[in-house]
């Protein structure tokens, strides 16, 4: 794992609105073959939601 | 004259901690000061980016700074499309920031349970009148804010970088995302500078899980600003402003503000990333705090005496700013060259140092512009190594 992704791990954040994999898979009806592709997308939103949360507070 | 090539080496030189051909300068002028000078009035001009660039284009024709100047502007525009609160333009164009509070002391529960969901649940609502209106007004206040922050950013981005090429300008990146001290962020965008000082004595261990919980969001927040590329400590730095620390008794900031500040520097250090820090007001009394900071943070000083702040952060970091900019104003052209040689005297040596004022310059009358013309040669000449 590299240094970003270590950092990424440890300030993990947890919100009812960030889904675990199960809770993935349970909410859409996800195959299971394909959570590992959902999980990056959903995890590319919350990156996104993230920024936002920072950013937006500065305007 | 030099090439912007040269010029972006000094800078990049010194951000890797190696001695420069000389001292780069990186005076700053606000894009309003721009917009004064070019006789465009500051209530009408921010709303786009075509008066700031024509705006900045003159200045950076007229004077032969090594970064560019007067360009980025505030974007009025996009507070207004989410009803900002926490941002809004005074009678005369220039924007402020009011001291408002947004969350309540009884709310510190809810913030520390789930801070995701309540800042986006309770105080986002608040602070942006257009998040509070029902769905998906909302929402296409969010995206709109969103789309033209980006569209016009990648504009100015785009003709920044254009210009700097023409004018010769240093191209190296200034900072690539933000971040915010935790008990920074907690004082200036939920409980008001007022607030926060009040809650630490009335509800200390709140506060102190509040801004632990905080933390980890201060440092996603600065790694989501890379969009997944692979940081660089010198083309990648995270820019944090610091606010409140100056404020507090040395006590309050070693056990609410330093701990978790110093956390997320380190987090985001260590993800890759170069870390750049406005050290707003007067730190003397806290200068020993950097030592326990990554090596070649990029501090901004404001106030402060040159000799110890060399001393005491200038062997381990790399230092900008300190020159009085109210000099401008009121002095000669030989007053103002000699306190830039006293400056350099002092903050040259070993290298590590960039030449900028203690503050930047918002407005045009702020200063005699002679005299920033004979500053900017100044530092040139007598900033040789």
């Amino acid at each position: 794992m590299s240094a970003y992704n270590e950092i990424k791990e440890k300030n993990k954040i947890y919100s009812e609105y960030f889904l675990s994999s199960e809770a993935v898979l349970k909410k859409y009806d996800i195959d299971a073959g394909a959570c590992e592709d959902i999980k990056e997308s959903f995890g590319l939103v919350e990156d996104m939601l993230l920024y936002f949360t920072l950013t937006t507070l500065s305007n | 004259m030099e090439s912007s090539e040269f010029r972006s080496k000094l800078f990049t030189d010194v951000l890797k901690g190696v001695k420069p051909k000389r001292v780069p300068e990186a005076c700053g002028v606000n894009a309003c000061a721009a917009l004064e000078l070019a006789g465009y009035d500051l209530r009408s001009a921010q709303y786009g980016y075509t008066k700031v660039l024509e705006a900045a284009e003159k200045l950076n024709a007229k004077y032969d700074t090594d970064t560019l100047i007067g360009t980025w502007p505030a974007m009025p525009y996009v507070t207004k499309a989410i009803g900002s609160r926490t941002n809004v333009m005074g009678a005369d164009g220039f924007m402020q920031h009011p001291n408002v509070h947004i969350m309540e002391p009884n709310e510190y529960d809810a913030l520390i349970r789930d801070p995701l969901k309540y800042m986006w649940d309770e105080q986002m609502p608040r602070a942006f009148t257009e998040f509070s209106e029902p769905w998906p007004n909302n929402a296409f206040a969010l995206m709109k804010a969103f789309l033209m922050e980006k569209e016009v950013g990648m504009k100015m981005f785009m003709a920044n970088y254009e210009m700097s090429l023409k004018y010769n300008k240093s191209t190296t990146p200034v900072l690539t995302g933000i971040s915010r001290a935790p008990f920074d962020y907690l004082a200036d965008y939920f409980r008001s500078f007022t607030g926060a000082l009040t809650d630490i004595r009335r509800y200390p261990d709140k506060v102190l899980k509040a801004v632990e919980t905080l933390k980890p969001l201060m440092v996603r927040g600065a790694l989501a600003s890379t969009a997944g590329a692979e940081p660089t400590r010198e083309g990648n730095r995270i820019f944090f402003a610091l606010h409140m620390a100056t404020y507090m008794r040395p006590k309050d900031f070693q056990k609410f503000w330093w701990p978790t500040f110093k956390e997320t520097i380190w987090d985001v250090y260590n993800a890759g990333f170069g870390i750049l820090i406005f050290a707003e007001e007067n730190w003397m009394q806290l200068l020993d705090c950097f030592d326990e900071l990554p090596p070649l943070c990029h501090i901004m000083f404001e106030y402060g005496d040159a000799k110890i702040i060399k001393e005491k952060v200038g062997k381990k970091h790399i230092i900008q700013g300190l020159y009085p900019v109210d000099l401008l104003k009121r002095g000669s052209k030989e007053e103002v060259t000699a306190k830039a040689k006293e400056l350099l005297d002092v903050m040259a040596p070993g290298g590590q140092y960039i030449f900028d004022f203690d503050k930047s310059i918002l407005r045009a009358k702020q200063v005699n512009w002679d005299n920033f013309g004979y500053l900017v040669d100044c530092v040139k000449e007598y900033g040789k190594y």
